[in-house]
């Protein structure tokens, strides 16, 4: 018997049904059929599965839901769920549809006409310690007062140097993100900054970038990482749907 | 075994076929986005998996320490280096 369940990826404007083709999650031995649940003016992407079924967040799953939403995104404005949403029917999805409609117009406003681009920074070098000390005199200095002496450093001197050396990374980063995020203004609609993963990321930052305007948010990468010393490496990826630019949690009993 | 298997896909350059620039796109990427961002729908109205959370956070230490191994190498063990993942843009 086929599954009254719905898988969700996301969300976008429509008036009328919207047919995506069989990529959605497998399910039953085949990839599902993508489509939309329409209330009013929002369509929910969903395709069939059962939520009696273990949903692991594994690479198999994982890549339908971003390649669905990327197949969407080539023709409009996604609101990307978070992965792993299963309703036990469309009924499910249309109250939900209906009772956030408010929240949901925001949202797709908010990104409409827009994708989303991400930029990593990393510094490339051997010894991330090594380079902060030498941008560093005064921590230089500071290392050499407490490991140039005979007798080895105290346990408060090593404290106080790592503290010290963690403060000045994380100000090298603010200052580098702050010049980058600058540098981007005119060519963006808005920017998010995530906490860098890694010692020797720079920064982690997402830009909302108009559809149309990919292509020159890609120069201005190219020109922006021209204007940085050799050791600055700039990773671009997307477009992606705007899963940094969603702020949608439909959790709350919101009544409209 | 979920974990030890995305690890090891983890290193082996995911690419989406999708990508008109044929960009390559690491899974760390992918898997940041879609498990941490985007829109979240829980109640009784529908059923968010239990769990994922959680899961992300073995997942995240699973690539975390694959990156480490990779760049720890030590002498005589051979460990396949994956190409850039995504697009490097030197000054």
């Amino acid at each position: 018997m086929a599954t009254t369940g719905r898988y969700l990826y996301g969300l976008i404007r429509t008036t009328e049904d919207v047919e995506f083709g069989d990529i959605g999650l497998e399910h039953a031995g085949a990839r599902e059929r993508v489509h939309t649940l329409v209330v009013d003016s929002v369509g929910a992407v969903v395709s069939a599965f059962s939520p009696k079924e273990r949903l692991l967040p594994l690479r198999k799953n994982l890549e339908p839901h971003n390649e669905v939403l990327r197949e969407v995104m080539k023709t409009t404005t996604v609101v990307p769920m978070t992965f792993g949403h299963v309703a036990r029917s469309e009924a499910e999805i249309r109250k939900t549809l209906r009772r956030h409609r408010a929240a949901i117009g925001t949202q797709l406003d908010r990104v409409n006409g827009a994708v989303e681009m991400g930029l990593k920074v990393k510094w490339d070098v051997d010894s991330i310690y090594d380079y902060i000390v030498g941008v560093d005199p005064e921590l230089a200095a500071f290392r050499d007062q407490v490991f140039g002496r005979s007798n080895a450093p105290s346990q408060n001197e090593k404290m106080e140097l790592g503290k010290l050396f963690e403060d000045r990374l994380n100000r090298e980063r603010d200052e580098q993100t702050d010049r980058v995020v600058e540098m981007f203004k005119e060519s963006v609609r808005e920017h998010r900054a995530n906490v860098p993963k890694g010692e020797k990321v720079v920064m982690d930052l997402a830009f909302l970038v108009e559809r149309d305007a990919q292509k020159a948010f890609e120069d201005r990468v190219f020109q922006v990482a021209g204007a940085f010393p050799a050791e600055y490496v700039f990773d671009y990826s997307g477009p992606w749907a705007p899963f940094n630019f969603v702020d949608l949690d439909l959790s709350m009993d919101v009544e409209n | 075994m979920a974990l030890p298997d995305l690890a090891r896909r983890a290193a082996s350059r995911p690419r989406l076929p999708s990508l008109a620039s044929q960009r390559r796109v690491s899974l760390c990427e992918t898997l940041d986005r879609v498990l941490n961002k985007g829109a979240v729908v829980a109640g009784d109205i529908v059923i968010s998996v239990a769990g994922v959370d959680l899961l992300y956070v073995g997942l995240n230490l699973v690539v975390t320490s694959v990156e480490t191994m990779r760049n720890w190498k030590p002498a005589g063990t051979p460990v396949r280096q994956p190409e850039p993942l995504s697009q490097e843009i030197r000054p």
